[in-house]
């Protein structure tokens, strides 16, 4: 496996290692690279849950959790109930992500959408 | 009737003054509360007669107002109070909320939610019922929602809470009445619902471990302020999420969708707004003929001179020329009046000739600004770049709402998430973002100059990006963080755009009018005790290093308490051929950057803490100088002449 960042390259079960101290441990797709700590998604194939920076312009899916170790980011997630369940479409992606919760649209940067793992229509 | 509404007009609160509420009086109290953005102001106005500020982007209230009304016979005061997400709480604004529901003591809790968006809203419900006030549940914007072809089983919704649920369209009017009877019924006759959420054993056991003799939301905020927990997810997050569930779960059962998908207008121009491509050469559009046609070159060009030459320069002044001699006897008296620094032909002419006409403009396009939504838009796609100077694109609105008045717009910066990003910003708007009076006097005097006014542009650009990328290296913090809810496009209602820009005009012609007169009187004073000319005489070391004459030492004296006093003098100055272009450049540089009026520096001391407040200041007359300075060597050594 090789991280998309910086390179490196490292088995998955040695990627694991990053997300000790992540409580949502089994089922998080996201794997962190054990040399830089960027976290980027596994394949997902099977199940098609994939971050919110992952999908592309006009897709559509439901939230299927919230992953991240961040206490400030989940804060803000929680208070603005971007929760699993809740239907999200991709409006668009630059300059800025702008993207439908429900029927609200919200403009939010990466390292928000990067913890949101959606389930893809 | 009128009369009735121009006596509660009285009432309304000025931008930036900060109702208190006292929560100890017996008056029974009703808190609007609710996510930003879905009405709570407007339902505030009509349920009042009294005016809170209305716009179309999340934070427009970061205050509370309130209002003291009768209902059928009993006073009731009504708060309405800045929008919350939820009661876990992130910036300034929603801590006044939480406090407010906790502290007063309300008689009724009236939450205001978007109809469309109930699954999004119902987890606040929830746990404003958890705090066990008498509510009510208003389904506002029922109108957009059957638009996308949404109904909601209001009966249901009822019966699930046992609380009243109305539906209403508050900027039609519609169901203002059903609330204000149900709040009256519910004063008289207070019933708490039963209504009681499970969140399961293993969370019950922790909730009732939690604290004791405090209520059930206290409980759970507690909890959820809880991170010792570990091996499990955050239980901010499980909270969260069940409440999120039970949320969606009900939302489906009261909700009924017919299929009727269309792609509204509002849409597509939503895409032109925001696409990179159509969206920068739109604000670029915006900022040439919206501030430099419309204001600067219109209104501060022509309208202010018209005002000028043939209202006060061959009515008013001659006017008063004539019969103040007959009237005072000692001409030190009459000077007073109408000499060079006169209360009459000074200080009335600057704030009603030049400011009042350049003010009222602004504030007339700054509210079709707010409420079509177009700022939210800009600040999403400006985003990137402010991430550069330590800001996020939320710091958009502050810094475009201090090109209307600076010190409305550094009370505005409280709906930045981190103190960094808010001292940044105040900074910004002491230094680099010019107000409107300053900004409509200035562009009038650079209009016609295309050199002076690019070595401005320039200037001021290069100043505002330095010093925020500096910033941003030497405050400590985090980075910023961008998430901001883009709320749908709507067409803008004349009577809003004319009550906000007629209230805020007032604010600021009432404010600023007496300060205009005690200049003038103390330029007087300072002129016949000789004060006057041994501050200019100091001020002319640094007035002259940065190559400037002698008499716009008091433009920038005046400058020290209000800039657009100090702009106007300027004004004057070049008027009467006192100085050459580049002189005018630098000097409009210098004045731009000058730190705050006093109004702006007192607000920066009340919301950033005195130590801060100083430092910006000191800043800013740094940087001002400094910039002077290096303009005018600049323009030597190239002897370059614009």
């Amino acid at each position: 496996m090789k991280c998309s960042f910086c390179g490196y390259l490292f088995k998955e079960n040695e990627g694991a290692g990053g997300c000790e101290s992540c409580p949502i441990i089994h089922g998080c797709p996201l794997i962190s690279c054990p040399n830089c700590g960027f976290e980027f998604p596994k394949s997902l194939t099977e199940n098609n849950v994939m971050p919110l920076t992952e999908m592309k312009s006009g897709e559509k899916g439901v939230i299927h959790s919230v992953c991240t170790k961040d206490q400030t980011i989940l804060a803000k997630i929680v208070a603005m109930g971007m929760l699993p369940g809740i239907k999200v479409g991709i409006k668009q992606k630059i300059p800025s992500l702008r993207c439908r919760f429900g029927y609200t649209e919200y403009a939010i940067d990466d390292s928000i959408a990067k913890v949101i793992l959606v389930e893809k229509e | 009737m009128i009369f009735d509404r121009l006596s509660k007009k009285h009432q309304t609160k000025s931008c930036c003054r900060e109702e208190i509420i006292d929560v100890n009086n017996d008056t029974p109290k009703v808190i609007l509360v609710g996510s930003p953005n879905v009405g709570k102001s407007v339902i505030f106005n009509s349920l009042t007669g009294s005016y809170a500020t209305v716009s179309n982007y999340p934070g427009t209230t970061v205050t509370l107002s309130k209002a003291n009304i009768s209902l059928n016979g009993k006073q009731v005061e009504i708060i309405d109070s800045p929008g919350v997400y939820s009661l876990f709480t992130i910036t300034e604004e929603e801590m006044v909320t939480r406090n407010l529901i906790f502290k007063a003591n309300p008689r009724v809790l009236v939450h205001v939610i978007d109809a469309k968006n109930l699954e999004r809203m119902l987890p606040l419900t929830l746990q404003l019922l958890e705090t066990g006030f008498p509510m009510i549940l208003v389904l506002n914007l029922i109108d957009e929602a059957e638009k996308l072809g949404l109904t909601v089983d209001i009966r249901k919704l009822t019966s699930i809470f046992g609380i009243p649920v109305i539906t209403a369209v508050a900027v039609k009017n519609i169901g203002i009445k059903e609330l204000s009877d149900n709040i009256s019924s519910l004063i008289d006759n207070p019933k708490i619902s039963k209504f009681k959420f499970d969140y399961g054993l293993a969370l019950e056991k922790k909730i009732s471990e939690k604290g004791i003799g405090i209520g059930r939301a206290k409980r759970l905020l507690e909890l959820q302020s809880d991170s010792s927990e570990t091996g499990q997810q955050p239980l901010i997050y499980q909270i969260a999420v069940i409440r999120q569930r039970w949320a969606t779960e009900t939302a489906q059962q009261v909700l009924s969708k017919n299929e009727n998908g269309r792609k509204s207008f509002s849409h597509v121009l939503s895409g032109i707004f925001t696409s990179p491509i159509t969206g920068f050469p739109i604000l670029l559009l915006f900022l040439y003929f919206g501030l430099y046609k419309l204001i600067g070159q219109f209104v501060a060009g022509n309208v202010v001179n018209f005002i000028e030459n043939n209202i006060f320069g061959t009515i008013i002044n001659p006017f008063f020329r004539t019969i103040i001699p007959k009237i005072i006897p000692f001409p030190v008296f009459q000077d007073l009046f109408v000499g060079n620094y006169g209360i009459l032909t000074t200080g009335v002419r600057y704030a009603i000739a030049i400011i009042l006409p350049i003010v009222s403009s602004f504030f007339f396009l700054f509210a079709i600004l707010e409420d079509s939504g177009y700022l939210p838009r800009m600040a999403m796609l400006i985003d990137k770049i402010f991430k550069r100077i330590g800001l996020s694109g939320r710091a958009v609105i502050p810094l475009i709402l201090g090109l209307g008045c600076s010190s409305m717009a550094t009370m505005v910066t409280r709906t930045l998430p981190t103190k960094r990003e808010r001292v940044i910003a105040t900074l910004m708007l002491a230094l680099a973002i010019p107000c409107s009076a300053q900004l409509g006097v200035l562009m009038a005097l650079l209009t016609g100059q295309s050199g002076a006014m690019l070595v401005w542009t320039i200037t001021i650009l290069i100043i505002f990006l330095t010093v925020g990328f500096l910033g941003a290296q030497i405050l400590p913090g985090d980075k910023p963080l961008f998430y901001m809810e883009i709320p749908p496009l709507r067409i803008p209602s004349l009577g809003n755009i004319w009550h906000k820009t007629s209230s805020r005009v007032s604010w600021y012609f009432l404010e600023v009018f007496p300060l205009f007169i005690i200049a003038s009187f103390f330029l007087w004073l300072g002129n016949i005790t000789g004060v006057l000319n041994m501050l200019v005489n100091i001020m002319n070391v640094p007035v002259s290093m940065i190559g400037l004459p002698k008499e716009t030492g008091v433009a920038y004296i005046f400058g020290f308490f209000r800039r657009d006093y100090g702009a106007a003098g300027l004004y004057d100055i070049y008027k009467s051929g006192l100085m050459n272009v580049n002189q005018l450049t630098i000097a409009v540089v210098t004045m731009t950057l000058f730190p705050a009026c006093i109004a702006q520096a007192l607000m920066m001391a009340k919301e950033r803490g005195r130590l801060t407040g100083t430092a910006i200041f000191a800043v800013c007359i740094s940087i001002a100088f400094i910039a002077g300075l290096l303009l005018k060597n600049i323009f030597n050594i190239f002897s370059i002449t614009l």
